[in-house]
């Protein structure tokens, strides 16, 4: 699952429970989801200072 | 000379020659402006181009300088862009100048825009092209000099905004002709990579011929055929490069390509807590409402009814327990008031009783001796008092009738 895609299930996940549609099991089942996104999200945001990687751009020539 | 024409049709035929000339149909002449007449009421240019040997009457009408962005003047250097052709009521021969860039890399202009048409029509600038940039990249190319103060801005910002990132540098030059390969390169190199998300093509600020690589047509091609988003952030705010029509997404400044390409941290940070906050209450709001609900449900007038119905019940249990258990006592009372009555009966019927009275119990090996015919002479009896047990031996017997 990429950042973008978790973001999106969570705006999803407090969309549906703000409209009430969803029975109290299937609000439980959500809020956990919601909670393992949120720590997959704010665990991706964990860093210091940025990582930087050079490559040799000779190595495309002749491919 | 059998045949003489008019000045008109003379002058007709020679403009009718120079028009369908295709050699003078669209041309380019460099020359310098002289006599420049920037006519007051119709708005038309008249001058003459010149060089050291020779001069051109040219006219650009207003429809054509309104475009210019800039205004000519005299001893200027230009390449006019137009037609050749004559002009019938002095019969002169001039250039009717459609188009018009100041000399040096005004040449390069016509060039460039020459490509700018041809990559357009070709459809290389469409809207339908652009990707849309991720809006959350971790892994971003950035096609640049490794030494320039273009990639410095880049890693600051990036730093301040989204320290999660992680850049992948290709190096490449980003000025003059021999940096063509290399900027191709490297954007074939990020774009091959699996893992980047979004390029960055940058080059810090500089002059317009410093910059003018980025109009090259392979370097233009080589990044339309990219199928990752681009940016391009090689320009100024004012000169757009051919490079900045092709890509995604254009911005003045590497810095610039920085904030638009990452997401601000902080922001997002805030907007996770909002997103936990909310599914966390709204959790919270549909477990209490749930609560109430059952709430309501006990308090309803339904459910009391059965409440009181059972309540009923319970009352008349009670009447019937009260009633069984008054009638097992009143039956106990009964039963224990009998058995004093008999238990009174059984005392004053005791024989015992009697020895009170002054009678005596007479006992022969251990049974009560009812009548004297079973006693005889010397026999050993034992008579019981109401006080005493006499052991005797019987002297002799009397029948008493």
């Amino acid at each position: 699952m990429t950042f973008e895609q978790a973001m999106e299930r969570l705006e999803q996940i407090s969309k549906i429970l703000s409209e009430n549609q969803v029975s109290i099991d299937e609000s439980l089942e959500l809020y956990a989801e919601g909670a393992r996104l949120i720590n997959f999200c704010s665990e991706k945001l964990q860093s210091a200072s940025i990582k930087i990687e050079e490559i040799n751009s000779k190595m495309y020539e002749g491919v | 000379m059998d045949r003489t024409l008019t000045v008109t049709a003379l002058n007709n035929y020679v403009k009718s020659i120079l028009e369908e000339d295709f050699n003078l149909l669209d041309i380019a002449v460099e020359g310098e402006i002289s006599n420049f007449v920037n006519h007051y009421k119709s708005g038309h240019y008249y001058f003459a181009l010149k060089d050291d040997k020779a001069l051109i009457k040219t006219v650009m009408f207003s429809t054509y300088n309104k475009k210019l962005g800039f205004l000519p003047e005299n001893g200027m250097k230009v390449i006019v862009q137009g037609k050749v052709s004559l002009y019938e009521r002095d019969g002169t021969y001039q250039l009717y100048a459609t188009d018009m860039f100041p000399s040096g890399i005004g040449l390069k202009h016509l060039a460039l825009e020459k490509l700018k048409e041809k990559l357009n029509s070709e459809g290389l600038f469409d809207e339908k092209h652009k990707k849309k940039l991720p809006q959350y990249p971790f892994i971003v190319g950035v096609a640049t000099s490794a030494t320039g103060a273009a990639l410095q801005d880049i890693i600051s910002v990036t730093n301040r905004r989204f320290p999660c990132a992680k850049l992948v540098i290709a190096p490449c030059g980003v000025q003059g002709d021999n940096a063509k390969t290399s900027i191709i390169n490297a954007i074939n190199n990020l774009n091959s990579r699996a893992d980047v998300e979004v390029i960055i093509i940058a080059r810090g600020g500089g002059s317009k011929e410093d910059m003018w690589i980025f109009n090259d047509e392979d370097i233009a091609r080589c990044a339309f055929n990219c199928n990752k988003p681009t940016v391009s952030a090689v320009g100024h705010e004012i000169d757009w490069t051919i490079l900045d029509y092709i890509c995604d997404k254009r911005v003045a400044t590497p810095t610039a390509a920085a904030e638009v390409v990452f997401p601000d941290i902080q922001s997002l940070q805030y907007q996770i807590a909002m997103l936990d906050r909310n599914i966390y209450s709204q959790t919270i709001d549909k477990i209490s409402k749930e609560k109430s609900n059952l709430e309501i449900i006990k308090n309803s007038s339904g459910f009391n009814n059965v409440k009181v119905l059972c309540q009923k019940n319970q009352d008349k249990i009670n009447n019937y327990r009260r009633f069984i258990t008054q009638n097992i006592k009143n039956n106990i009372d009964k039963n224990i008031q009998k058995l004093n009555f008999l238990s009174d009966k059984i005392e004053n019927d005791n024989p015992l009783q009697n020895l009170k009275k002054g009678y005596s119990l007479v006992f022969k090996n251990d049974n009560a001796v009812i009548s004297t015919q079973k006693i005889n002479k010397n026999d050993k009896i034992v008579v019981r008092t109401h006080s005493q047990q006499l052991n005797c031996i019987v002297e002799s017997t009397k029948t008493i009738k």
